[in-house]
Protein backbone atom coordinates (compact mmCIF):
# COMPACT_ATOMS: atom_id res chain seq x y z
CA UNK A 1 0.00 0.00 0.00
CA UNK A 2 0.98 3.70 -0.71
CA UNK A 3 0.42 6.12 1.87
CA UNK A 4 -0.13 9.40 0.40
CA UNK A 5 1.21 12.37 3.03
CA UNK A 6 1.39 15.43 0.52
CA UNK A 7 -0.87 14.68 -3.38
CA UNK A 8 1.29 17.28 -4.98
CA UNK A 9 -0.76 19.70 -7.59
CA UNK A 10 -2.21 16.62 -9.53
CA UNK A 11 -1.52 13.15 -8.69
CA UNK A 12 -3.51 10.76 -10.63
CA UNK A 13 -3.73 7.35 -11.54
CA UNK A 14 -3.80 6.05 -14.90
CA UNK A 15 -2.66 3.38 -17.51
CA UNK A 16 -3.09 2.60 -21.46
CA UNK A 17 -6.83 4.36 -21.05
CA UNK A 18 -10.36 3.13 -22.59
CA UNK A 19 -10.37 2.46 -25.86
CA UNK A 20 -14.07 1.40 -26.55
CA UNK A 21 -16.28 3.78 -25.21
CA UNK A 22 -15.15 6.80 -27.73
CA UNK A 23 -18.33 6.84 -29.91
CA UNK A 24 -20.43 6.91 -26.95
CA UNK A 25 -18.48 10.36 -25.81
CA UNK A 26 -16.27 8.87 -23.05
CA UNK A 27 -12.55 10.01 -24.33
CA UNK A 28 -9.44 7.54 -23.20
CA UNK A 29 -7.80 9.27 -20.77
CA UNK A 30 -5.00 7.61 -20.03
CA UNK A 31 -0.99 8.46 -19.51
CA UNK A 32 -0.47 11.57 -21.21
CA UNK A 33 2.77 10.94 -22.14
CA UNK A 34 2.53 7.06 -23.33
CA UNK A 35 6.30 6.63 -24.34
CA UNK A 36 7.70 7.95 -20.78
CA UNK A 37 5.05 5.61 -18.66
CA UNK A 38 5.66 2.25 -21.03
CA UNK A 39 9.32 2.57 -20.26
CA UNK A 40 8.52 2.63 -16.73
CA UNK A 41 6.90 -0.87 -16.58
CA UNK A 42 9.22 -1.99 -19.14
CA UNK A 43 11.79 -1.24 -16.59
CA UNK A 44 10.02 -3.54 -13.68
CA UNK A 45 9.16 -5.75 -16.04
CA UNK A 46 5.55 -5.21 -15.39
CA UNK A 47 3.30 -5.72 -18.58
CA UNK A 48 3.50 -1.86 -20.61
CA UNK A 49 -0.41 -1.14 -19.29
CA UNK A 50 -0.24 -1.63 -15.69
CA UNK A 51 -1.48 1.48 -13.53
CA UNK A 52 1.14 3.67 -12.73
CA UNK A 53 0.59 7.27 -10.96
CA UNK A 54 1.27 10.67 -13.42
CA UNK A 55 2.57 13.31 -11.42
CA UNK A 56 1.63 17.31 -12.83
CA UNK A 57 4.56 19.54 -12.34
CA UNK A 58 4.48 19.51 -8.91
CA UNK A 59 5.03 15.84 -6.94
CA UNK A 60 3.93 13.97 -3.93
CA UNK A 61 5.42 12.33 -0.88
CA UNK A 62 4.21 8.56 -0.25
CA UNK A 63 5.06 6.67 2.11
CA UNK A 64 5.44 2.87 1.32
CA UNK A 65 3.72 0.27 3.33
CA UNK A 66 5.82 -2.44 1.59
CA UNK A 67 8.79 -3.85 0.44
CA UNK A 68 9.25 -3.54 -3.85
CA UNK A 69 10.73 -2.26 -6.75
CA UNK A 70 9.55 1.18 -8.49
CA UNK A 71 10.91 3.55 -11.83
CA UNK A 72 10.59 6.49 -11.92
CA UNK A 73 10.07 8.22 -15.50
CA UNK A 74 9.40 11.11 -17.61
CA UNK A 75 9.58 14.85 -17.12
CA UNK A 76 13.08 15.57 -14.74
CA UNK A 77 12.04 16.10 -11.22
CA UNK A 78 13.81 16.18 -8.13
CA UNK A 79 13.49 12.75 -6.05
CA UNK A 80 14.34 12.16 -2.84
CA UNK A 81 14.22 8.79 -1.10
CA UNK A 82 14.01 8.71 2.80
CA UNK A 83 16.16 12.41 1.60
CA UNK A 84 18.33 11.01 -0.34
CA UNK A 85 18.64 11.72 -4.20
CA UNK A 86 17.39 8.73 -6.70
CA UNK A 87 17.94 8.40 -10.01
CA UNK A 88 14.94 8.49 -12.61
CA UNK A 89 14.83 5.93 -15.20
CA UNK A 90 16.27 3.05 -13.61
CA UNK A 91 14.42 0.31 -11.37
CA UNK A 92 14.94 1.15 -7.33
CA UNK A 93 14.21 -0.96 -4.45
CA UNK A 94 12.26 -0.02 -1.85
CA UNK A 95 11.89 -1.39 1.77
CA UNK A 96 8.47 -0.80 4.04
CA UNK A 97 8.73 2.45 5.52
CA UNK A 98 10.26 4.34 3.02
CA UNK A 99 9.21 7.86 1.85
CA UNK A 100 9.50 8.85 -0.98
CA UNK A 101 9.23 12.60 -2.03
CA UNK A 102 8.95 14.66 -5.61
CA UNK A 103 9.72 17.92 -5.63
CA UNK A 104 8.97 20.39 -8.80
CA UNK A 105 9.85 19.21 -12.66
CA UNK A 106 12.30 21.45 -13.69
CA UNK A 107 11.10 20.74 -17.27
CA UNK A 108 8.49 19.20 -18.67
CA UNK A 109 4.78 17.92 -16.86
CA UNK A 110 4.67 14.56 -16.27
CA UNK A 111 6.56 11.85 -14.28
CA UNK A 112 5.65 8.70 -13.76
CA UNK A 113 5.75 6.55 -10.95
CA UNK A 114 5.51 2.73 -11.83
CA UNK A 115 5.54 -0.21 -9.12
CA UNK A 116 5.99 -3.42 -9.69
CA UNK A 117 3.03 -5.42 -9.82
CA UNK A 118 1.51 -1.19 -10.69
CA UNK A 119 -1.24 0.66 -9.14
CA UNK A 120 -4.15 -1.22 -7.89
CA UNK A 121 -8.22 0.48 -8.18
CA UNK A 122 -10.76 -1.30 -9.53
CA UNK A 123 -11.72 -0.85 -13.20
CA UNK A 124 -13.94 1.58 -14.75
CA UNK A 125 -14.84 0.68 -18.22
CA UNK A 126 -12.28 -1.66 -19.04
CA UNK A 127 -9.55 0.45 -17.56
CA UNK A 128 -7.91 2.11 -14.61
CA UNK A 129 -7.07 5.43 -15.72
CA UNK A 130 -8.90 8.29 -14.30
CA UNK A 131 -11.05 11.02 -16.29
CA UNK A 132 -11.37 13.92 -13.22
CA UNK A 133 -14.21 15.59 -15.65
CA UNK A 134 -16.40 12.53 -14.92
CA UNK A 135 -15.05 11.91 -11.69
CA UNK A 136 -14.75 8.40 -13.50
CA UNK A 137 -12.22 5.57 -13.16
CA UNK A 138 -8.95 5.67 -11.09
CA UNK A 139 -8.68 6.46 -7.04
CA UNK A 140 -12.08 7.23 -6.51
CA UNK A 141 -12.11 9.52 -10.11
CA UNK A 142 -10.15 12.29 -8.59
CA UNK A 143 -6.52 13.18 -8.20
CA UNK A 144 -4.57 11.62 -4.74
CA UNK A 145 -4.52 14.07 -1.76
CA UNK A 146 -2.69 13.83 1.53
CA UNK A 147 -4.42 10.85 3.60
CA UNK A 148 -5.48 8.64 0.90
CA UNK A 149 -4.13 4.93 1.28
CA UNK A 150 -3.32 3.38 -2.69
CA UNK A 151 -3.41 -0.61 -2.69
CA UNK A 152 -0.36 -1.60 -5.39
CA UNK A 153 0.13 -5.55 -6.85
CA UNK A 154 2.49 -8.04 -5.17
CA UNK A 155 5.92 -7.29 -6.61
CA UNK A 156 6.24 -9.45 -9.48
CA UNK A 157 8.35 -13.04 -8.66
CA UNK A 158 11.95 -12.44 -10.11
CA UNK A 159 12.31 -8.43 -9.92
CA UNK A 160 14.24 -7.95 -6.53
CA UNK A 161 16.77 -9.29 -9.25
CA UNK A 162 16.48 -6.54 -11.48
CA UNK A 163 17.43 -3.90 -9.55
CA UNK A 164 19.57 -1.10 -11.03
CA UNK A 165 18.25 -1.67 -14.59
CA UNK A 166 18.54 1.36 -16.38
CA UNK A 167 17.21 3.08 -19.58
CA UNK A 168 20.21 3.36 -22.15
CA UNK A 169 20.48 7.07 -22.61
CA UNK A 170 19.98 7.34 -25.85
CA UNK A 171 16.56 6.19 -25.65
CA UNK A 172 15.66 8.76 -22.56
CA UNK A 173 13.62 11.36 -24.05
CA UNK A 174 14.84 15.02 -24.55
CA UNK A 175 12.80 17.87 -22.85
CA UNK A 176 12.42 21.67 -24.38
CA UNK A 177 10.51 24.65 -24.14
CA UNK A 178 10.13 24.78 -27.78
CA UNK A 179 8.21 22.26 -29.39
CA UNK A 180 7.61 21.13 -32.77
CA UNK A 181 4.68 19.48 -33.35
CA UNK A 182 3.57 17.63 -36.69
CA UNK A 183 0.10 17.79 -37.87
CA UNK A 184 -2.38 16.41 -40.84
CA UNK A 185 -3.86 19.80 -42.00
CA UNK A 186 -7.62 18.69 -42.78
CA UNK A 187 -10.88 18.16 -41.84
CA UNK A 188 -12.14 21.92 -41.70
CA UNK A 189 -9.08 23.91 -43.06
CA UNK A 190 -11.25 25.04 -45.84
CA UNK A 191 -12.98 27.34 -43.34
CA UNK A 192 -9.56 28.99 -43.20
CA UNK A 193 -8.23 31.63 -45.51
CA UNK A 194 -4.88 30.37 -47.51
CA UNK A 195 -3.43 33.47 -45.52
CA UNK A 196 -5.06 31.46 -42.19
CA UNK A 197 -3.34 28.53 -42.77
CA UNK A 198 0.09 29.82 -43.65
CA UNK A 199 0.16 31.93 -40.51
CA UNK A 200 -0.95 28.60 -38.89
CA UNK A 201 1.62 26.74 -39.78
CA UNK A 202 4.32 29.99 -40.03
CA UNK A 203 3.68 31.15 -36.16
CA UNK A 204 5.25 30.69 -33.29
CA UNK A 205 2.42 29.74 -30.57
CA UNK A 206 2.38 29.74 -27.27
CA UNK A 207 1.06 27.17 -24.46
CA UNK A 208 -1.35 28.40 -22.40
CA UNK A 209 -1.45 28.48 -18.36
CA UNK A 210 -4.70 26.81 -18.46
CA UNK A 211 -3.49 23.60 -20.56
CA UNK A 212 -4.42 20.23 -19.30
CA UNK A 213 -4.86 16.64 -20.28
CA UNK A 214 -8.12 17.86 -22.09
CA UNK A 215 -6.62 20.39 -24.00
CA UNK A 216 -3.57 22.52 -24.88
CA UNK A 217 -4.40 26.35 -26.12
CA UNK A 218 -2.32 28.06 -28.01
CA UNK A 219 -2.28 31.86 -28.88
CA UNK A 220 0.29 33.85 -30.16
CA UNK A 221 -1.11 34.77 -33.91
CA UNK A 222 -4.21 35.35 -35.89
CA UNK A 223 -5.59 32.86 -38.22
CA UNK A 224 -8.29 33.88 -40.68
CA UNK A 225 -11.24 32.65 -41.74
CA UNK A 226 -12.90 32.76 -45.36
CA UNK A 227 -15.94 34.36 -45.40
CA UNK A 228 -18.58 31.89 -45.66
CA UNK A 229 -22.62 31.66 -45.11
CA UNK A 230 -22.94 28.63 -42.12
CA UNK A 231 -25.32 25.41 -43.42
CA UNK A 232 -27.83 24.41 -42.05
CA UNK A 233 -27.15 22.53 -38.52
CA UNK A 234 -24.08 25.21 -37.76
CA UNK A 235 -23.64 28.02 -35.50
CA UNK A 236 -23.67 31.33 -37.37
CA UNK A 237 -19.93 31.89 -36.08
CA UNK A 238 -17.17 32.15 -38.55
CA UNK A 239 -15.82 29.21 -36.29
CA UNK A 240 -18.62 26.53 -36.73
CA UNK A 241 -19.16 23.83 -38.49
CA UNK A 242 -22.11 21.34 -38.43
CA UNK A 243 -21.01 18.82 -35.30
CA UNK A 244 -18.18 16.20 -36.23
CA UNK A 245 -17.01 13.60 -34.32
CA UNK A 246 -13.24 15.16 -32.91
CA UNK A 247 -10.37 13.08 -33.64
CA UNK A 248 -7.82 12.96 -30.61
CA UNK A 249 -4.95 15.51 -31.53
CA UNK A 250 -7.45 17.69 -33.23
CA UNK A 251 -6.73 21.64 -33.36
CA UNK A 252 -10.04 23.93 -33.04
CA UNK A 253 -10.02 27.33 -34.39
CA UNK A 254 -12.97 28.95 -31.54
CA UNK A 255 -11.61 32.16 -32.74
CA UNK A 256 -9.08 33.65 -34.85
CA UNK A 257 -6.89 34.18 -31.92
CA UNK A 258 -6.48 31.30 -30.31
CA UNK A 259 -6.15 27.29 -31.49
CA UNK A 260 -7.44 24.46 -28.75
CA UNK A 261 -5.29 21.32 -28.90
CA UNK A 262 -7.67 18.11 -27.70
CA UNK A 263 -6.03 15.55 -25.54
CA UNK A 264 -6.96 12.77 -24.18
CA UNK A 265 -9.42 14.01 -21.81
CA UNK A 266 -11.17 15.91 -24.56
CA UNK A 267 -14.81 15.96 -25.49
CA UNK A 268 -14.96 13.61 -28.60
CA UNK A 269 -16.81 15.81 -30.74
CA UNK A 270 -19.04 19.11 -31.33
CA UNK A 271 -18.94 22.00 -33.72
CA UNK A 272 -15.41 23.92 -33.88
CA UNK A 273 -13.30 24.58 -37.66
CA UNK A 274 -10.81 22.05 -37.03
CA UNK A 275 -7.91 23.33 -38.83
CA UNK A 276 -5.79 19.81 -38.75
CA UNK A 277 -5.04 17.00 -36.20
CA UNK A 278 -1.56 16.88 -34.39
CA UNK A 279 -0.24 13.27 -34.86
CA UNK A 280 0.01 10.19 -32.12
CA UNK A 281 3.85 10.18 -32.21
CA UNK A 282 3.62 13.67 -31.10
CA UNK A 283 0.69 13.59 -28.43
CA UNK A 284 3.37 12.85 -25.95
CA UNK A 285 5.06 15.68 -26.62
CA UNK A 286 2.10 18.14 -26.18
CA UNK A 287 1.71 16.98 -22.99
CA UNK A 288 5.01 17.08 -21.80
CA UNK A 289 5.06 20.93 -23.19
CA UNK A 290 5.02 23.43 -19.66
CA UNK A 291 3.04 26.63 -20.20
CA UNK A 292 4.56 29.10 -22.06
CA UNK A 293 6.72 26.69 -24.13
CA UNK A 294 7.33 28.00 -27.60
CA UNK A 295 5.27 25.57 -30.32
CA UNK A 296 5.69 25.40 -34.28
CA UNK A 297 3.45 23.17 -35.94
CA UNK A 298 4.40 21.20 -39.28
CA UNK A 299 2.58 20.12 -41.67
CA UNK A 300 3.01 16.06 -42.96
CA UNK A 301 1.14 13.42 -44.87
CA UNK A 302 -0.87 10.66 -43.56
CA UNK A 303 1.88 7.97 -44.44
CA UNK A 304 4.09 10.07 -42.47
CA UNK A 305 2.33 9.94 -39.69
CA UNK A 306 2.37 6.22 -39.77
CA UNK A 307 5.38 5.50 -40.26
CA UNK A 308 6.27 8.47 -37.16
CA UNK A 309 4.17 6.03 -35.21
CA UNK A 310 5.38 2.89 -36.50
CA UNK A 311 9.32 4.00 -35.81
CA UNK A 312 7.98 4.87 -31.94
CA UNK A 313 6.50 1.72 -31.20
CA UNK A 314 10.04 0.15 -32.87
CA UNK A 315 12.13 2.37 -30.35
CA UNK A 316 9.66 0.41 -27.71
CA UNK A 317 10.27 -2.41 -28.28
CA UNK A 318 14.05 -1.96 -28.88
CA UNK A 319 14.01 -0.78 -25.06
CA UNK A 320 12.44 -4.50 -24.37
CA UNK A 321 14.82 -6.12 -26.24
CA UNK A 322 17.84 -4.44 -24.58
CA UNK A 323 16.90 -4.96 -20.94
CA UNK A 324 15.29 -8.41 -21.60
CA UNK B 1 17.35 37.18 15.72
CA UNK B 2 14.83 37.50 12.84
CA UNK B 3 15.82 36.67 9.45
CA UNK B 4 14.51 38.30 6.16
CA UNK B 5 13.19 35.40 3.86
CA UNK B 6 11.39 34.86 0.43
CA UNK B 7 8.57 32.61 -0.14
CA UNK B 8 8.59 31.39 -3.67
CA UNK B 9 6.70 30.27 -6.28
CA UNK B 10 7.38 26.09 -6.56
CA UNK B 11 5.17 26.22 -9.86
CA UNK B 12 4.33 28.49 -12.91
CA UNK B 13 0.94 30.12 -13.02
CA UNK B 14 -1.54 32.96 -11.48
CA UNK B 15 -1.17 33.56 -8.01
CA UNK B 16 -3.74 34.38 -5.57
CA UNK B 17 -4.22 36.24 -2.41
CA UNK B 18 -7.75 35.02 -1.77
CA UNK B 19 -9.40 32.19 -1.72
CA UNK B 20 -11.88 33.24 -3.88
CA UNK B 21 -12.83 36.84 -5.64
CA UNK B 22 -15.57 37.66 -3.12
CA UNK B 23 -13.40 36.07 0.27
CA UNK B 24 -10.74 38.11 2.24
CA UNK B 25 -7.21 38.02 1.51
CA UNK B 26 -5.52 34.63 3.04
CA UNK B 27 -3.31 37.17 4.67
CA UNK B 28 -1.85 40.88 5.28
CA UNK B 29 1.49 42.87 5.21
CA UNK B 30 2.57 43.04 8.91
CA UNK B 31 0.19 39.45 9.86
CA UNK B 32 1.90 36.87 11.69
CA UNK B 33 1.27 33.59 10.29
CA UNK B 34 1.87 30.20 11.85
CA UNK B 35 3.81 26.90 9.55
CA UNK B 36 1.35 25.38 8.04
CA UNK B 37 -1.01 28.35 7.09
CA UNK B 38 -2.03 29.56 3.50
CA UNK B 39 -0.80 33.02 2.03
CA UNK B 40 -1.83 32.52 -1.33
CA UNK B 41 -2.66 29.98 -4.46
CA UNK B 42 -1.08 29.01 -8.02
CA UNK B 43 -3.81 28.05 -10.13
CA UNK B 44 -2.22 26.46 -13.14
CA UNK B 45 -3.54 23.78 -15.72
CA UNK B 46 -7.00 23.62 -14.37
CA UNK B 47 -5.23 22.89 -10.07
CA UNK B 48 -5.03 25.65 -7.64
CA UNK B 49 -2.29 24.46 -5.28
CA UNK B 50 -1.64 26.03 -2.04
CA UNK B 51 1.67 27.90 -0.79
CA UNK B 52 1.77 27.62 2.86
CA UNK B 53 4.53 29.46 5.69
CA UNK B 54 7.38 26.66 6.25
CA UNK B 55 8.08 28.30 9.41
CA UNK B 56 6.24 30.98 11.90
CA UNK B 57 6.58 34.21 9.89
CA UNK B 58 6.11 38.04 9.59
CA UNK B 59 4.87 39.11 6.54
CA UNK B 60 6.54 41.87 5.22
CA UNK B 61 5.61 42.79 1.55
CA UNK B 62 3.51 40.85 -0.86
CA UNK B 63 6.25 41.25 -3.76
CA UNK B 64 3.46 40.30 -6.43
CA UNK B 65 0.11 41.60 -6.85
CA UNK B 66 -3.49 39.25 -7.03
CA UNK B 67 -4.01 37.38 -10.10
CA UNK B 68 -0.38 38.23 -11.34
CA UNK B 69 1.26 35.55 -13.71
CA UNK B 70 4.73 34.20 -11.81
CA UNK B 71 7.28 31.73 -12.90
CA UNK B 72 8.73 28.82 -11.35
CA UNK B 73 11.26 29.65 -8.70
CA UNK B 74 9.65 33.52 -8.55
CA UNK B 75 9.70 35.29 -5.13
CA UNK B 76 5.90 35.94 -4.02
CA UNK B 77 6.40 37.05 -0.38
CA UNK B 78 9.12 38.46 1.92
CA UNK B 79 8.90 37.68 5.58
CA UNK B 80 10.90 37.36 8.57
CA UNK B 81 11.38 34.17 10.69
CA UNK B 82 9.99 34.42 13.76
CA UNK B 83 11.65 31.24 15.32
CA UNK B 84 13.76 32.35 18.32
Amino acid sequence: MLRIRDGGLQTLVQDMGRKEFYHLGVPPSGAADKYSYVLGNILLGNPHDYAALEITLLGPVIEFCKRTVIAITGAPCEVRLNEQPVPMWESLVIQEGDMLAFRMTTQGVKTYLCVSGGIQVPDVLGCKSTYVLSQLGGFHGRKLQAGDEVQIGEPLPGVFHQVGRRIPDEYIPAFSNEMDIRVVVGLSSYRLSDEGIKTFLNSEWQVGLESNNIAYRYTGATVSFKPFDPPFGAGNNSSNVVDIVYPIGAIMVPNEKELILLLRDATTGGGFVTIGTAINADLDLIAQSRPNTKTRFLAVTVDQAIEARLSKKRKILAVQELLR
Amino acid sequence: MSDKKAILSPLPGVFYRKPSPELPDYAKEGDVIKAGEVVGLIEVMKNFYEIKAEEDVLIEQFVVENETIVDAGQELVLVKSQAS
